[in-house]
């Protein structure tokens, strides 16, 4: 498949899951805005940013980063009826963002199978420690392409990062 | 069995996933008596507590949730192993029930299936009073 077609594919699995998943678990309507796209240490994060890599054929990272008022209502919505210490906030806000990420991206491999005929493969979520990550070497001369979504709550964007022979071809057309 | 309390292992990354199915799983009448937070240490808890269900996530660090279904089932034939998890391809569902496990659940979980598919598993009456 061509990286174009491939990125276009993967992005709109993922957003198609990340609507359902937000209206049908939150009850939050997500809107699309203006779409971004650059060099990876020039890319804009938000309070908390979640991300998984998909290995296989695709070989990217997704990343989803949330104000941190949006994450608040998530956290307070897949937290209740659940007895959390005051020092564990923290843990369990990052859990929230991690455990979104994990579920749309799960989803997803549903919709990517066709892509990878062995299978689509995902690490766990980390959350990502953005002084870190743009100095990691496998991801300094990567790209980015991001979605930028509004919520009522408050903003979160979906971002691809790749190798830029994947994504260049995207920004040039 | 059915005069027993059920006891269940929960296997997964997840902090509130743990506490999410922890919960749930007193609200069905069960008792969780071990968790772990990868497929590793679920392995090494195994024998220690052998639980009557394991739920078991696939994607977590150390060991994921096949490998781990197949440790343990190589050991324990018997276990029962309720695979909880995001992926859903159908080639990591087989994967899965070719490595041991009775049941597979896609995130997020609704408690009545989840529910249904541990009485189904151990063979065990549907109470009603769940659903």
């Amino acid at each position: 498949m061509l990286a174009k077609k491939l990125i276009a594919t993967v992005m709109q699995s993922v957003m198609m899951r990340t609507h359902a998943y937000f209206e049908g678990e939150f009850n939050i309507e997500l809107t699309e805005q203006r779409c971004t796209h650059g060099q990876f240490e020039d890319m804009i994060l938000l309070d908390t940013t979640a991300v998984i890599h998909v290995g296989g054929t695709i070989n990217l990272l997704i990343a989803f980063g949330f104000e941190s008022s949006l994450l608040n209502v998530i956290y307070e919505k897949m937290t209740e009826e659940l007895e959390i210490e005051l020092h564990e906030i923290g843990i369990y806000r990052d859990a929230a963002a991690s455990d979104v990420i994990n579920t749309i991206v799960g989803h997803c491999t549903i919709d990517l199978l066709h892509i990878d005929k062995n299978g689509v493969t995902i690490t766990p979520p980390t959350i990502l420690d953005c002084n870190h990550a743009k100095k990691a070497s496998h991801i300094k001369n990567a790209m980015f392409y991001t979605v930028n979504l509004n919520t009522a709550l408050g903003k979160m964007n979906i971002s691809l990062v790749a190798q830029p022979e994947m994504l260049e071809n995207n920004f040039n057309e | 069995m059915d005069v027993d309390i059920l006891t269940v292992m929960v296997v997964d990354d997840s902090p509130i996933i743990v506490k999410k199915l922890s919960v749930m799983m007193q609200t069905l009448g069960y008792k969780v008596i071990q968790t772990a937070t990868n497929g590793k240490e679920a392995v090494a808890a195994y024998p220690q507590c052998k639980p009557n269900v394991v739920t078991m996530d696939i994607t977590m660090p150390e060991m994921d949730g096949i490998e781990a279904t197949q440790a343990i089932m190589s050991e324990f034939p018997d276990a029962k192993i309720l695979m909880i998890t995001s992926h859903g391809q159908e080639s990591m569902v087989l994967d899965a029930l070719k490595a041991g496990a009775k049941g597979y659940i896609l995130k997020p979980f609704q408690q009545q299936k989840v529910y249904e598919t541990i009485q189904k598993m151990c063979k065990r009456k549907i109470d009603l009073q769940f659903f």
